[in-house]
């Protein structure tokens, strides 16, 4: 769809990055290395969690970023560069997922591979239905759980929650992330928020606990 | 599930979509205004709300991403590798369509001379025609007088009316 001048115009007076953008568009490095500090550990962080190890995710990113150069010269301004940055690396987590799923690389999450994670999926259904012995949980094995607990959503759902967990994003602009209108992404997000609080409920009351009392 | 319980699930599910839209702050006041009415009145949807809210900050144990010098060093050769790339690309097409353009106009001129030389020499000229049998059309009426051409020859070869 093309885009307005008067849409271009508003977005270049009101987000500093879309000014930087158009200065990589001028080929301005200085300009690209800095909208790369800007955003490359908020994309890695993101990314990560949707593909599962810190490697691919940074192979992912040095790819997102090598598109946003390339698309430079087309590059006018329709949303706000954040936008624009993570409709490119949803694209590109979209691909690799597809493309390790067409490997036969069955991806466990975050923690297939990381020895230090004792906790599976199944024990987290366990916990879900109360059937775990109760205890109390350090910040790693909490981080852990919480880490699991995403992985047990689908791929959709955990964009949707990482965006709007660490880009507070809002429902619109996740929607243009995701190509979904904004009445998708809040069904979409109802029913994330509401898997994450089953599974992660049980903790929850186990969690209860003065924060003096926690390591 | 029959159609009571899939209508229960219904409300369900909208009330839980109602109640994370309040905490995204994506409601408009109005309906802001009446979650939080119920929210003073019914202890279930409060209960629902706080445990979403706990869930959902729960989220902040998940690490994030911290990014040393290498990773950013690493990027930024690969871009100007790409770039780099790029120019000598684009440096290639520029001389393949200089050369396109010059072997192009070769063959324009090539072709056009090949065309002349066609006229010229192989197709036959109308005008050259007329002008060979000028002596016969000027002399057509003197010519319809005799029966055939081999009389006309033989007076010819006696030079009689020369």
């Amino acid at each position: 769809m093309a885009i307005s001048e008067s849409t271009a115009l508003k977005y270049e007076r009101l987000d500093p990055d879309v000014r930087l953008m158009l200065k990589v568009r001028d080929d301005d490095a200085v300009a690209f290395e800095e909208l790369m500090r800007r955003y490359q550990s908020r994309l890695i962080t993101i990314l990560q969690h949707v593909v599962g190890t810190r490697d691919q995710a940074e192979d992912l990113v040095q790819d997102v970023f090598l598109r946003v150069y390339r698309a430079r010269k087309r590059y006018v301004p329709g949303a706000k560069f954040s936008t624009w940055l993570f409709t490119i690396a949803n694209n590109v987590a979209r691909n690799a997922l597809r493309s390790s799923a067409r490997r036969h690389e069955v991806n466990l999450g975050p923690t297939a591979g990381n020895e230090s994670s004792a906790l599976t999926l199944d024990q987290l259904a366990m916990a879900a239905s109360g059937q775990m012995p109760t205890r109390q949980f350090d910040r790693n094995e909490m981080a852990d759980i919480v880490r699991l607990a995403v992985t047990s959503l689908n791929e959709r759902q955990q964009m949707a929650v990482l965006l709007s967990k660490f880009e507070e994003m809002s429902y619109a602009d996740i929607s243009q992330v995701m190509d979904l209108s904004p009445q998708a992404i809040k069904s979409l997000l109802s029913r994330a928020r509401g898997k994450l609080r089953k599974i992660l409920e049980p903790y929850l009351s186990l969690q209860q606990v003065p924060e003096d009392n926690q390591p | 599930m029959n159609d009571r319980e899939k209508e229960r699930q219904k409300k369900l599910d909208t009330i839980h979509e109602e109640i994370v839209a309040y905490l995204d702050g994506e409601l408009d006041e109005n309906v802001s205004q009446r979650v939080e009415q119920r929210l003073g009145q019914d202890p279930t949807y409060r209960r629902r709300l706080q445990q979403m809210e706990r869930a959902w900050d729960c989220l902040d144990a998940l690490p994030q991403a911290e990014v040393d010098e290498s990773f950013t060093h690493s990027t930024v050769e690969m871009v100007a590798l790409a770039a780099e790339k790029e120019l000598s690309l684009s440096a290639t097409t520029n001389s393949r369509s200089l050369t396109t353009w010059f072997i192009g106009g070769a063959l324009t001129l090539a072709a056009v001379a090949a065309g002349f030389i066609f006229t010229t020499w192989v197709i036959p000229d109308a005008n050259q025609e007329l002008l060979q049998d000028l002596p016969m059309i000027e002399n057509i009426d003197m010519y319809l007088h005799a029966d055939n051409v081999e009389f006309l020859q033989k007076l010819q070869e006696e030079k009689i009316f020369m």
